[in-house]
């Protein structure tokens, strides 16, 4: 996502409103947000029952479907 | 219904909703977001308002005045009103447009400051949703609450014209905006498109989570990205697609989060629509009351704290005074159920019953239902009370059904909330006052209602759904706080993680669209719900026992929505028979307890044994088509003692003594 530019610089709601350049003071944050994000998301697609069964009734309706 | 009644008071309450808007809430530098929320709060609160007040009479005076024509006629007098009156806010008019045109330059900024991934997401969203109602229109509203509950008192309410209770069944005596909602629909449009009318709500739902995400700072692309992710959540995606109250319920309570967390704490005006929106949250779902206790508490502090150079009896004045405006308008728009309820059974918030606190206002408990005790229902979602802790990770379903409108968190979800949680708290040691501040309230938000949904003990995953209005801002924050790199990590992270729920949506509206109507052809409305044509048939007025199961409440009154039905519970109940969730095995039918429930027809499976009382015959008058266990309409005849003396040799009654397909 590009970075906004007079939208954000007028600001949010009641005139406080910080843009990303401001707020990204804390690279260190930043980075172990999006690591913290990519690696449960990692987690979830292998932990998750509902991805393994939604899959699996995926394949099983398609093949209702094709089969009457 | 009267067609023009209904139109007239949607066209009023528009009319009024815009006039106020532009006559006295000028546009601040964040007016352009709070105007779009204040005005879908204020059309609202006068379409429920005149319900309300409809109904209040009801409740007093037993007169049937919830009638559209009636809502109509209030609606058009304030509009008249608002029309003499109306030069006085001519001066503002200017301002409005100017919101207007800011309204769309947001818009724009929010798409241009997008990438590539962000642009996906959007487009998206909007297709999935857009596609799945148009999928929705081809059949009938669907949901087991809403066919068990909220649509059957929906028909009751405009029916009777009235807001007393349908029966005494615990879960008929809730709050029942959303009945209202769909009940005034039934009469404007066809049943198809009110089964994807609930689709509506999640465009003020993301709004105010679009806005709640500016306010803690973050950029309106980041804001965005977040709002979109929240409607893939699987809880809040499937419960938009069913005729229900939780995604209505949950745009109220984000726009009541807006007025009162990011509005001006000393502005009346804010505070009154964040009490009118929290009102209404309540309406929907009564689970609520948690956060609506929780905003009021939000707007004493920050009346206090913006008061706080005064002296400290002249800031404890502001802040009472702000909690007496918000109570206030929250209780112009609940106090219509709390009344009913009190008058009906001696609780104003029945069937909740918290223990001693309710003991010690001498508040009736509702029988056989103790929402303390009600722990064992999780085991349907966890293996045991730890694995909540994990279950966005792991979303396990006893019965399979992992992605529904009461399970599952899904990608988006694990992959942001969790993290932004964590973020968040680090993020409390922020130097900016302003930043800190709005981070404490979130996060005070997505923890109480934790505790309490903890300490209630019936832990459902959309009993929490209300968190979501304080934690999708923080997720909108955490975004907002990286560039570069970490930014468009960001972006893909959210992109993949909610266009993989997305077409977890799509492809299970897709296969039942393809299966019901392309497959089997459930075209009518009798084949869509399976029971007998002969239902869309009976005269206007026909009473209905409903012997199946809950569901099947809604089918029941037929097209015309002209029957009348009696629960399933409540009939199993006012026969002797124990209430079940599937059809019953067997249930006797005693004459006088059929009278009393006015009863003309029942429907019950053909492999249901009916044992007859004294003076009742049953006469088959339709049944499903299908192979197996079939719903059989019969009629029910009524015979004095005298007419009984060859009763037992009446072919019809003889049959029915035993099972018909043993």
């Amino acid at each position: 996502m590009k970075r906004n530019s007079k939208a954000d610089a007028r600001g949010a709601p009641n005139g406080a409103f910080a843009r990303p350049v401001d707020t990204a003071l804390r690279p260190g944050l930043s980075v172990l947000a999006v690591s913290l994000s990519a690696l449960s998301a990692v987690v979830y697609f292998l932990s998750s029952n509902g991805v393994r069964n939604h899959l699996r009734w995926l394949a099983h309706a398609a093949w209702k479907l094709l089969h009457g | 219904m009267n067609l023009l009644a209904a139109i007239a008071v949607v066209f009023f309450c528009g009319f009024l909703a815009t006039d106020i808007t532009r006559r006295w809430l000028a546009p601040g530098p964040g007016g352009r977001v709070a105007l779009a929320l204040a005005w879908f709060v204020l059309l609202a609160a006068f379409f429920f308002g005149t319900f309300f007040l409809l109904g209040f009479v009801n409740l007093v005076t037993g007169w049937p005045a919830l009638r559209p024509s009636l809502a109509a006629a209030l609606d058009g007098l304030l509009a008249l009103v608002a029309l003499v009156t109306g030069r006085r806010g001519a001066a503002r008019a200017g301002a409005a447009v100017a919101a207007r045109s800011g309204f769309r330059e947001e818009a724009r900024d929010a798409w241009g400051g997008l990438d590539g991934a962000g642009r996906i997401l959007t487009v998206a969203v909007a297709a999935t949703f857009i596609a799945s109602a148009a999928m929705l229109c081809a059949g009938f509203p669907r949901g087991y609450e809403p066919r068990a509950y909220h649509l059957p008192i929906a028909v009751h309410a405009f029916q009777t014209h009235g807001l007393r209770v349908w029966d005494r069944e615990h879960m008929d005596t809730f709050p029942a905006n959303g009945s209202l909602y769909y009940g005034y629909l039934m009469g404007l449009l066809p049943e198809h498109l009110v089964s994807a009318s609930n689709v509506l709500f999640l465009a003020p739902l993301l709004f105010s989570l679009y806005a709640l995400g500016r306010w803690t700072g973050s950029d309106s692309s980041a804001s965005l990205v977040a709002a979109c992710g929240a409607a893939t959540i699987p809880i809040a995606a499937f419960s938009s697609l069913e005729t229900g109250a939780d995604v209505a319920g949950i745009a109220f309570l984000g726009a009541a989060a807006y007025f009162a967390l990011a509005g001006d704490p000393l502005a009346t005006p804010d505070v009154l629509l964040a009490g009118l929106a929290a009102g209404l949250a309540f309406g929907f779902k009564s689970l609520h009351l948690v956060s609506v206790a929780f905003l009021l508490g939000v707007i004493a502090i920050r009346r206090w704290r913006a008061a706080s150079p005064s002296p400290i009896r002249r800031a404890s004045g502001v802040a009472a005074l702000g909690a007496c405006l918000f109570l206030a308008a929250v209780l112009a728009m609940s106090s219509v159920w709390l009344l009913r309820n009190w008058m009906e059974f001696r609780n104003p918030i029945y069937p909740v019953h918290v223990g001693r606190v309710s003991d010690a206002f001498g508040w009736a408990k509702a029988p056989g239902v103790d929402y303390l005790e009600r722990g064992a229902f999780q085991f349907e979602w966890v293996r045991s009370p730890a694995e909540w802790f994990v279950y966005p990770w792991i979303e396990w379903h006893s019965h399979g059904e992992n992605f529904k409108h009461s399970s599952g968190l899904g990608a988006f979800f694990a992959a942001t909330v969790p993290p932004a949680l964590v973020v968040s708290l680090l993020g409390l040691g922020s130097r900016k006052p302003r930043e800190r501040e709005a981070l404490a309230f979130l996060l005070a938000g997505c923890g109480l209602l934790f505790a309490v949904w903890w300490a209630l003990g019936d832990r459902q995953p959309r009993y929490l759904m209300g968190g979501l209005v304080y934690a999708i801002p923080l997720v909108a924050w955490m975004i907002g706080q990286s560039t570069g790199r970490a930014r468009r990590a960001f972006a893909w992270v959210a992109c993949v993680t909610a266009i993989f729920m997305l077409g977890v949506v799509l492809s299970k509206q897709g296969f039942e669209f393809a299966y019901r109507f392309l497959s089997l052809r459930q075209w009518s409305r009798h084949e869509f719900y399976g029971y007998p044509a002969a239902v869309d048939g009976l005269p206007a007025g026909s009473t209905v026992v409903n012997l199946v199961t809950p569901p099947d409440n809604w089918a029941l009154f037929g097209t015309k929505h002209d029957n009348r039905v009696i629960n399933q519970r409540w009939a199993l109940r006012a026969l002797g028979a124990p209430p079940t969730e599937t059809p019953p095995e067997s249930v006797s039918l005693d004459g006088a307890a059929l009278r009393r429930l006015g009863a003309t027809h029942i429907l019950a499976l053909s492999r249901t044994r009916l044992q007859l009382g004294p003076g009742v015959a049953l006469t088959e008058v339709g049944r499903s088509e299908g192979p197996v266990t079939l719903p059989v309409l019969y009629r029910v005849d009524y015979r004095e003692a005298w007419q009984r003396i060859g009763e037992a040799s009446t072919p019809a009654t003889s049959a029915l003594r035993t099972p018909v397909n043993p």
